[in-house]
């Protein structure tokens, strides 16, 4: 639990801070994190991965073979609360699973 | 472009009275023996309404489950395939991949396509064909799931296989999971290529736009995704708050699920961000009192010894700058209180942006509304009479009346796009985090489907689960 306490001279009260995503700081990873070859497929926009097949009659049909899927990931924070994030970008995902904050974690 | 959406919306609108549910399946034969959807592992239990005996039945039950709700929502004559399966993915004792889905494959200039040269995900595309477009292979959407949350060497999370919405602290509720990467797989998503240091292409057909992105609306340009080149596209991607979701279904369907914003009138009206204590809400009508500064009536930082006002504060507002982290905004709200204030103005010191509202204090109530405002709006702030009040009309996470995408500048390789701006509120289905991982509403997801050229079975879906099953609760 990353919370603050502060005590208050005053009005002798125990503070203790419900910590916001942005004080949660990193949780700690036990161990490398190492995508499988299916994730990382996932994450490819790259064109080469993708058959396109053109029909005689004007349709054209884009084989994405695994690639081009929005990925959600999770993690622990140290807290215990579980936070969950969903992207198409595989360094977006990295920097999810190594605990850094995101944009739009402060809501 | 304009025209060819108009052209879309009366399509609908003519298919309207030959409307049939989708059907959804779920293809596990990618999984092998004893794996997967096939595992054969006895279930001590049934769990949340999901009374499958083995781990993979309760998995086949939940996808069943999120594939059932969304064809009760979707037209569809064609039967639509899911190709599912459970995987070793990335897991540790505090982080994993969930899952993934996403179309197999796009299809444009296709007969009975609403417009041309668009690619349209398989599943819609073959609805609006009426007939697989792909014949022989099936499958319209892939998703893979991690199976090592179920004991995997070393993971610490796990799957959550209840259908009621009530996932065990710390459990992850694939239902809710599930539901959110179909909508993906049904077309939710751009296929720009914007992340990741790419060049912002349309990467479906040939360079052609998805169904997806051409609702995508740059308000600071005034131009759709489709009327823009690559380099304005890549620049879009981080243009938040002004890259929305230009479609008119969805424009419709905001009030019916986000929350009106807070805001403070003193001289002229300025936006506010409500700070994150649970009983520090605005009531109706809003608080209208004098206001004081804090910081000259005070005695120095708050959090020291508290503001000793000496009574100035009393049936007062007051007004301070953001102490940041040292001494948050819930902080100097319970202090303000304790001398008798109604409200709280919190100033950022910062050129740009608001007050961080989140942090909590977790063993004290705060029971008065306070609010954070930019350095920018501080002006508009009146003394003798200011109201810290909600908005009738401006709701949290539009931008103009549309809502924005989830497009955040921070982000230096770029964004995905393909989710709403995770400032909503209420909560969305289709929001990139989760937070409690928990819907029973699908909100403003089908009115998306709409707007990329679904035909609704309803005008604008409002799907309880279940009644007991909240978001946010």
């Amino acid at each position: 639990m990353n919370a603050r306490v502060i005590v208050v001279p005053l009005v002798s009260l125990l503070f203790i801070f419900a910590a916001g995503a942005a004080e949660k700081g990193k949780p700690e990873l036990e161990k490398p994190i190492q995508l499988s070859e299916k994730t990382r497929l996932a994450f490819d926009r790259s064109p080469e991965r993708a058959q396109v097949h053109q029909h005689a009659d004007g349709m054209k049909v884009v084989e994405f073979n695994g690639t081009r899927q929005m990925v959600m990931m999770a993690r622990i924070g140290p807290d215990g609360t579980v936070e969950t994030f969903c992207t198409d970008s595989e360094h977006q995902a990295h920097q999810f699973l190594t605990g850094e904050a995101l944009p739009g974690e402060e809501k | 472009m304009t025209a060819a959406r108009t052209w879309v919306a009366a399509a609908v609108l003519s298919f309207g009275c030959s409307l049939q549910a989708a059907t959804i399946t779920v293809d596990t034969s990618g999984d092998g023996p004893d794996e997967g959807f096939n595992d054969p592992t006895p279930v001590v239990s049934p769990v949340g309404g999901n009374d499958g005996t083995t781990l993979g039945q309760q998995r086949l039950n939940v996808f069943q489950a999120a594939a059932d709700q969304w064809g009760q929502l979707l037209d569809s004559s064609v039967t639509i395939v899911v190709a599912a399966t459970f995987d070793s993915k990335f897991c540790s004792g505090n982080a994993a991949t969930l899952g993934s889905a996403g179309p197999t494959h796009s299809v444009n200039n296709f007969s009975g396509a609403p417009m041309t040269d668009v690619a349209y995900p398989a599943a819609l595309g073959d609805s609006l064909a009426g007939t697989n477009l792909r014949p022989g292979i099936s499958a319209d959407i892939s998703a893979s799931f991690n199976s090592d949350l179920d004991g995997g060497s070393g993971c610490g999370l796990n799957w959550y296989y209840g259908l009621d919405g009530n996932p065990p602290g710390g459990a992850i509720n694939l239902y809710s999971i599930v539901l959110h990467e179909l909508a993906h797989g049904l077309g939710f998503a751009s296929l720009t290529a914007v992340s990741d240091g790419q060049d912002g292409s349309f990467s479906g057909v040939d360079g052609d736009p998805d169904a997806f992105s051409l609702n995508l609306l740059d308000q600071q340009e005034n131009l759709f995704w489709d009327e823009m080149n690559n380099s304005q596209r890549l620049a879009s991607a981080r243009n938040d708050p002004n890259l929305v979701w230009g479609g008119s279904a969805v424009a419709a369907d905001t009030t019916n699920w986000l929350d009106f914003a807070p805001e403070v009138n003193g001289t002229s009206t300025v936006p506010a961000v409500l700070g994150r204590e649970p009983d520090a809400t605005i009531p109706p009508g809003g608080v209208t009192a004098s206001v004081v500064d804090g910081d000259t009536l005070g005695d120095g930082d708050a959090c020291d010894d508290g503001f000793n006002a000496g009574g100035a504060f009393n049936g007062n507002i007051v007004l301070v700058a953001d102490a940041g982290p040292t001494c948050p905004p819930a902080f100097q709200a319970f202090f303000a209180e304790f001398e008798g204030a109604v409200g709280l103005i919190v100033v950022s010191t910062e050129p740009s942006g608001f007050p961080d509202m989140s942090i909590t204090i977790s063993n004290q109530d705060v029971n008065i509304p306070y609010v954070g405002i930019e350095s920018g709006s501080a002006a508009a702030i009146s003394f003798p009479s200011t109201t810290i009040r909600t908005s009738t009309t401006t709701l949290i996470g539009e931008n103009n009346g549309q809502i924005r995408m989830f497009a955040p500048a921070t982000f230096d390789d770029g964004s995905s796009v393909s989710h709403w701006t995770s400032d909503a509120t209420g909560d969305l289905l289709m929001e990139p985090t989760a937070g409690d991982l928990a819907f029973d509403q699908v909100d403003l997801t089908p009115a998306a489907f709409q707007d990329m050229g679904w035909n609704l079975l309803t005008g604008t879906p409002d799907v309880i689960l279940f009644s007991s099953f909240e978001a946010g609760e």
